[in-house]
C-alpha cells in the first residue's frame, strides 16, 4: 500500500477536490483505494465524493476517522469494527477497482464536535507514551492488513498541526504541498516542505517524496518576481516536478484555475467522457503520471483519449470557420444529438454491446454515426462489431498512430449496406446522412446528383473541388491537376435547371459574393478595400463563373446579379470581362468608366464646395450614379417587343409618325394584351419564322439607348416553342448575341474610348434600321463565344434559330473561317463609324 | 510527614484507585497518581537498601503508568536506576516495568505493532512533544 498526503499551508486551494478526483482516478484503473479524511477541524471530504454516496451531501452513516479514534481510546480491550466507520463509493464496476472513505466524521453535525472534543481530551499525539501515536499507525496499518488497498490517500490538516504533521511526516509515502500564487502561501509551504525532507521517519521508511504543486493558477505562468520565483526554484530543489519545456530542465506542477470544473467542484477523475476534459483535469492526470507511477501508462492514455475525442466533439459542434466553404452549408452537430460515453445495445439492431466514446443521432434519435478511440491494434475487432447490421451509417476509429499523433479511420456502409473504409478524414455533417446514400462516395457524380435533387449544398462542394482540379488550394488536400474533371463540374453545373441552384451556384463561384452587410457597414469600405482580387479568385471567376455567368438560366443570373447593398452593386463582371477582353479584344470595366465620371462631377462639385485638399472621397461619392446603369444590365420583360409594337402601330394608324414609347401608348392595353396573348403570338411568330424575320435585336431581346439589355420572355418562350428548343437557352443565345452588341458599344478600346459607333439606333420610326454590317459582326461574334463556351445546347439553339432570321444573322455561316483577329479589325472600324464595304467570306470584302 | 502516616496514606489511596478502576471511573488516573506520588514520597523517606524502599520505588513507577503517565514513569525509572547502590535486580525490574507497559500498548495496537516498534513511535512522540509540529518549535 502507498499513502499519500495532501497537505497545503494555506486552506481554499482545492486540496480535496485534487484528492477525490485521484482517489476515483485510481479507483477506475482498477485500484483499490481507500480515502482518509483527517482535516479534523475542517472535514469536507465527504462532500467531494458525496455524489457518489446515494445522492446526500453528509456522509449516510455516524462513523468516521474521529468516532473511530474515539472508540479506541475508550476501549483499551478490542478494535471497534472498521466497516462502520468507512463508506463505499461507487465506481464504475467494468473497472474492477474500488473506493472507500473513511470520512472524519459526521460533521457538521453537533455530534461530530463533541467526538472531536473527546478525542483531544483523550489522546494526545505528543504523549510521550506513544499511545496517541501508535492509535492513528494502527489505524493506518489496519486498513492496510484487512482492506488491501493499493493506495491510502489522506486528507491532511492544513497550516502547522500536530495531525498534520503526523500525516504528512509519519503516515505518508508521498506528500502533494498544494499552494497559491501569492507569497504568503509560498513562504509557508517552502518551510513546511524544508521540515518535511529533515522530518524523522520510523525505522524502515524511505525518506517522504514531496510533490510541490502551484494551484487555482489564473495567468498563464506563475509570478515573476524575483523572490517568488527564488521560492518557487527552492521548492523544485526540495520536490518532484514535471520535465520542462523548450529550455527549462524542469518545472513544477501546476493547477490550472477552472471556472466550470473548479467552481462546481465536480470530481471527474477517471471519467472517460469527453465533457469532462478541461484544461483543470488534463493537469490532474499530467499530475498523476508522476504521482501514481503503477499508473502512469494508464493517465497517459487516458489523457491521450480524452484530447482525441474531446478534439472530435469540439469538431462535431464547431461552427465553421471558412465562411464561404462547402461546411458553412452543413449545420454542424448540435451538442443534444451526441451522446457520450454510450454502451450500445440489442436497440440499436446489435445483440453484443461495445462502448463508443460518441452517438452521434438523427432528430429521431436513431444513432447515426459512432466514434470510438481504439486501442492500438484493435481496428480489425472495432470494425468487425460495427458492421453487424444497425441504423450506424458512419464509424469513425480514433488511434494513436507510432509517431504520436491521432488517426482517424473513417469507414461507412456504402449503397448495400456493406461497412467499409473510406477515402476522407473529415468528419460528415448530419446533413451528409440525407445528402448521399454513400458518405464514402462524394464523387462529382454523386455530387452532382444530389445537386440535381436540390440539395444545394452540394455547390460549394463541387467548387471546392473544380478549384482542387485546376490545381488551387482549398484548405482540404493538396492540389491536383485535373483539367477534365473541372470541365465535368463545369458542365454538370452548367445543366442545372433549378433556378435557386443556379443562382447559388453563381453566387459561390463569385470571389465578391458575401453575405449582405450589416446595416450600419458603408459600401464605400467595400469598394476601397475589397475589390483587389487575389490570383486565386481572379481564376475562379475567370474560369468558371464567367462561363456559367452565360450558360445558366436567364433567371438566376438575373436574380445573382441583382444589387443587395447598394446601387450599381454586382456579384461580378467576370462574365462581361469574358467576352470583352477573350472574344472582343475590348476593355470592360464599367466601376473604372464610372469612377473617371464621378471625378468629373466632382471636380465641378469642389470647385463651387471648396473642399479640403486631399479628399479623395468625393469622386467615389459621385461613382453610385453612374454604376447602377453600367451594371445592372439586364431586364427580363412581358411587355411587347418593338418589332410587334411598330406591327401593330403601323395596321392600326398607317399614316401616324410617332416615337416607340408613342406607339406603345397608341396601340392600347387591349391590343398588347391581345398580342403577347399565347395564340397570337405564336401566329405571328409563326409568320415571322417563315418570312425569316426572327431578329434577335427588336423581336426576341433589345439592347437600348439607355444601355440596358432586354429579354421580351414571353417571345422568347414561345419562339423556342415554335422551334423545338428548350427557352433557357433560347434566352442565353438572344442574351449572348445583346450582349455583344452591348459590348462593342460600351467597352473601351486600348485609348479608353466606347464604340460610339455601335450606339443603338433611337427606335423613333419603324423604318430604322440596324446596320446589315454590325448585325453580322454581332453574330459572328456571338457564334464564336458560344464555340468557346463549348455548350453544345447554346450551338444548336444558336443554329436552328439561324435559318428562320434576316439575312444578315446568317452571315456568320460564311465567316467561320474568318481569323477572330480579322474580326475584331472589322469591329474596330465599325466602332469608329468607319464605312465598311462588304464582309469577309461573302465574296463582297475588299 | 513520617513514614507511618504515608504507609497510611498510600494504603488507602491504593484501595481508591483500584475501586475506581474496577468500576470503570474515569478519574481512576488520578488516584493512580495520587498513589504514584505518595509512593514517590515513601521513596524519599526510605534508602534503597531497606525493602521498604524498593517497594516504594517500585510502587511509584508502576503507580505512574497505571495513571497513563508514561513520562512520570520513565522520569522515575532513570532517577531511581542511577541512583547509588540501587540493586541490579532493581533496576531490571523496574525497566521490565516500562517494557511490560510497551508490550501492553503493542497488544492494544496489534496493526501498528506488527509494523512499527512502540519505542520508536515514543521517539517520534517525545520529538514531536519538544519540537512542535514539523519540528519547526525546536531549539
Amino acid at each position: 500500500m502507498e499513502t499519500i498526503a495532501f497537505y497545503s499551508y494555506k486552506g481554499g486551494v482545492g486540496r480535496s477536490l485534487l484528492l477525490a478526483n485521484a482517489a476515483r482516478f485510481l479507483a477506475t484503473l482498477g485500484k483499490g483505494v481507500v480515502a482518509l479524511d483527517l482535516d479534523l477541524e475542517a472535514p469536507g471530504l465527504h462532500y467531494k465524493l458525496g455524489g457518489g454516496i446515494a445522492g446526500k451531501k453528509k456522509p449516510a452513516r455516524r462513523g468516521g476517522a474521529v468516532p473511530y479514534l474515539v472508540a479506541t481510546a475508550q476501549d483499551a480491550s478490542s478494535a471497534p469494527p472498521l466497516d462502520k466507520h468507512l463508506i463505499d463509493v461507487p465506481v464504475p464496476p467494468e473497472s474492477g477497482g474500488w473506493l472507500r472513505l473513511m470520512p472524519a466524521g459526521p460533521a457538521p453535525e453537533r455530534a461530530y464536535w463533541s467526538a472531536l472534543k473527546e478525542l483531544g481530551e483523550r489522546l494526545r499525539l505528543d504523549d510521550p507514551s506513544g499511545r496517541g501515536l501508535m492509535a492513528v499507525l494502527d489505524l493506518q496499518a489496519r486498513i492496510q492488513d484487512e482492506l488491501k488497498p493499493d493506495y491510502l490517500l489522506i486528507d491532511a490538516r492544513t497550516g502547522v498541526t500536530e495531525i498534520g504533521a503526523l500525516a504528512t511526516t509519519i503516515l505518508a509515502d508521498a506528500v502533494v504541498c498544494m499552494f497559491v500564487a501569492n507569497q504568503e502561501s509560498l513562504d509557508g509551504t517552502v518551510t513546511v516542505t524544508e521540515a518535511l525532507k529533515t522530518a524523522p521517519r520510523l525505522k524502515g521508511q524511505a525518506p517522504v517524496r514531496v510533490v510541490p504543486l502551484l494551484s487555482r493558477l489564473v495567468e498563464e505562468k506563475p509570478p515573476r518576481d524575483e523572490r517568488f520565483a527564488g521560492g518557487l526554484r527552492r521548492l523544485l530543489e526540495l520536490g518532484v516536478g514535471k520535465a520542462g519545456s523548450g529550455k527549462v530542465e524542469r518545472e513544477l506542477f501546476v493547477l490550472p484555475h477552472d471556472a466550470a470544473l473548479g467552481a462546481s467542484e465536480r470530481v471527474v477523475g477517471g471519467d472517460r467522457k469527453a465533457s469532462a476534459f478541461s484544461p483543470l483535469y488534463k493537469a490532474y492526470l499530467e499530475l498523476f503520471q508522476t504521482l501514481f507511477p503503477s499508473g502512469a501508462e494508464e493517465a497517459r492514455r487516458a489523457l491521450e483519449r480524452l484530447e482525441a475525442v474531446a478534439d472530435v466533439r469540439a469538431e462535431l459542434t464547431r461552427e465553421p470557420r471558412r465562411p464561404f466553404g462547402f461546411e458553412d452549408r452543413l449545420r454542424p452537430w448540435s451538442d443534444s444529438a451526441i451522446t457520450e460515453g454510450v454502451s450500445s445495445d440489442a436497440a440499436w439492431g446489435s445483440p453484443h454491446s461495445r462502448y463508443a466514446d460518441l452517438v452521434c443521432r438523427n432528430d429521431a434519435g436513431r444513432p447515426l454515426m459512432v466514434v470510438e478511440y481504439i486501442a492500438e491494434g484493435s481496428e480489425a475487432e472495432a470494425v468487425e462489431f460495427w458492421k453487424r447490421p444497425s441504423d450506424v451509417r458512419c464509424v469513425v476509429l480514433l488511434d494513436r498512430s507510432q509517431r504520436g499523433h491521432v488517426e482517424r479511420h473513417v469507414h461507412a456502409r456504402d449503397r448495400s449496406g456493406t461497412l467499409r473504409r473510406i477515402e476522407r478524414w473529415d468528419l460528415p455533417f448530419p446533413a451528409e446522412f440525407d445528402l448521399f446514400p454513400d458518405l464514402g462516395d462524394r464523387s462529382v457524380e454523386a455530387m452532382l446528383d444530389a445537386l440535381r435533387q436540390g440539395r444545394a449544398e452540394a455547390v460549394a462542394w463541387l467548387i471546392d473541388e473544380w478549384r482542387q482540379s485546376m490545381g488551387g488550394f482549398t484548405g482540404r488536400r493538396e492540389p491536383i491537376w485535373r483539367p477534365e474533371r473541372a470541365r465535368r463540374i463545369l458542365d454538370g453545373l452548367a445543366a442545372m435547371e433549378d433556378l435557386r441552384t443556379a443562382e447559388e451556384i453563381l453566387r459561390r463561384c463569385s470571389a465578391n459574393w458575401s453575405p449582405p452587410w450589416p446595416p450600419e457597414r458603408w459600401h464605400m469600405d467595400r469598394m476601397m478595400f475589397e475589390f483587389p482580387l487575389e490570383e486565386p479568385n481572379r481564376r475562379l471567376e475567370d474560369d468558371l463563373f464567367a462561363p456559367l455567368f452565360w450558360r445558366l438560366p436567364i433567371e438566376a443570373v438575373r436574380e445573382a446579379m441583382r444589387p443587395t447593398n447598394y446601387p450599381g452593386e454586382t456579384l461580378s463582371l467576370a462574365g462581361y470581362r469574358l467576352l470583352a477582353s477573350h472574344l472582343l479584344g475590348l476593355n470592360f470595366d464599367p466601376y473604372r468608366t464610372a469612377l473617371d465620371e464621378g471625378r468629373v462631377l466632382a471636380e465641378r462639385f469642389t470647385s463651387l464646395a471648396r473642399p479640403e485638399e486631399g479628399d479623395e472621397w468625393l469622386p467615389m461619392r459621385w461613382l453610385g450614379r453612374s454604376l447602377e446603369i453600367l451594371v445592372e444590365q439586364l431586364q427580363l420583360s412581358d411587355e411587347l417587343p418593338p418589332t410587334l409594337v411598330w406591327e401593330e402601330h403601323l395596321r392600326q394608324h398607317p399614316y401616324r409618325l410617332e416615337t416607340l414609347e408613342q406607339a406603345r401608348d397608341t396601340i392600347g392595353v387591349k391590343a398588347r394584351k391581345q398580342m403577347t396573348a399565347p395564340a397570337g403570338l405564336r401566329r405571328r411568330l409563326r409568320t415571322a419564322a417563315d418570312r425569316r424575320e426572327l431578329a434577335t435585336q427588336g423581336l426576341l431581346g433589345e439592347y437600348d439607348a439607355s444601355g440596358r439589355i432586354t429579354l421580351y420572355s414571353a417571345v422568347i418562350e414561345a419562339t423556342a416553342e415554335l422551334l423545338g428548343l428548350p427557352p433557357r437557352h433560347l434566352k442565353s443565345v438572344a442574351f449572348i448575341h445583346l450582349s455583344v452588341r452591348a459590348l462593342a458599344h460600351q467597352a473601351r478600346d486600348l485609348d479608353g474610348q466606347p464604340g460610339y459607333g455601335f450606339a443603338p439606333t433611337p427606335q423613333t420610326s419603324p423604318l430604322e434600321r440596324e446596320s446589315p454590317v454590325h448585325v453580322s459582326l454581332v453574330q459572328a461574334f456571338t457564334h464564336r463565344f458560344i464555340l468557346r463556351l463549348e455548350d453544345p445546347n447554346l450551338l444548336a439553339a444558336f443554329e436552328k434559330l439561324t435559318p428562320y432570321q434576316p439575312e444578315p444573322y446568317r452571315r456568320w455561316t460564311a465567316m467561320q473561317s474568318t481569323p477572330l483577329e480579322l474580326l475584331r479589325a472589322l469591329l474596330m472600324r465599325a466602332r469608329v463609324s468607319e464605312a465598311i464595304i462588304g464582309l469577309p467570306g461573302t465574296g463582297e470584302f475588299p | 510527614m513520617d513514614v507511618d502516616s504515608l504507609h497510611t496514606l498510600v494504603t488507602g489511596a491504593i484501595w481508591r484507585a483500584e475501586q475506581l478502576e474496577d468500576r470503570g471511573a474515569e478519574s481512576a488516573a488520578v488516584a493512580w497518581k495520587e498513589v504514584s506520588l505518595i509512593e514517590e514520597e515513601l521513596a524519599n523517606a526510605l534508602a534503597v537498601s531497606e525493602p521498604e524502599g524498593r517497594i516504594a520505588r517500585r510502587g511509584a513507577v508502576g503507580a505512574a503508568l497505571s495513571a497513563g503517565d508514561y513520562a512520570r514513569a520513565e522520569a522515575l525509572v532513570q532517577r531511581y536506576t542511577s541512583e547509588e547502590g540501587t540493586p541490579r535486580a532493581l533496576r531490571s525490574e523496574l525497566r521490565k516495568m516500562l517494557d511490560e507497559d510497551a508490550r501492553i500498548l503493542e497488544a492494544r495496537f496489534r496493526y501498528a505493532a506488527k509494523h512499527h516498534r512502540v519505542t520508536a513511535a515514543r521517539g517520534l512522540a517525545r520529538q514531536l512533544q519538544e519540537g512542535g509540529a514539523f519540528g519547526l518549535a525546536a531549539a
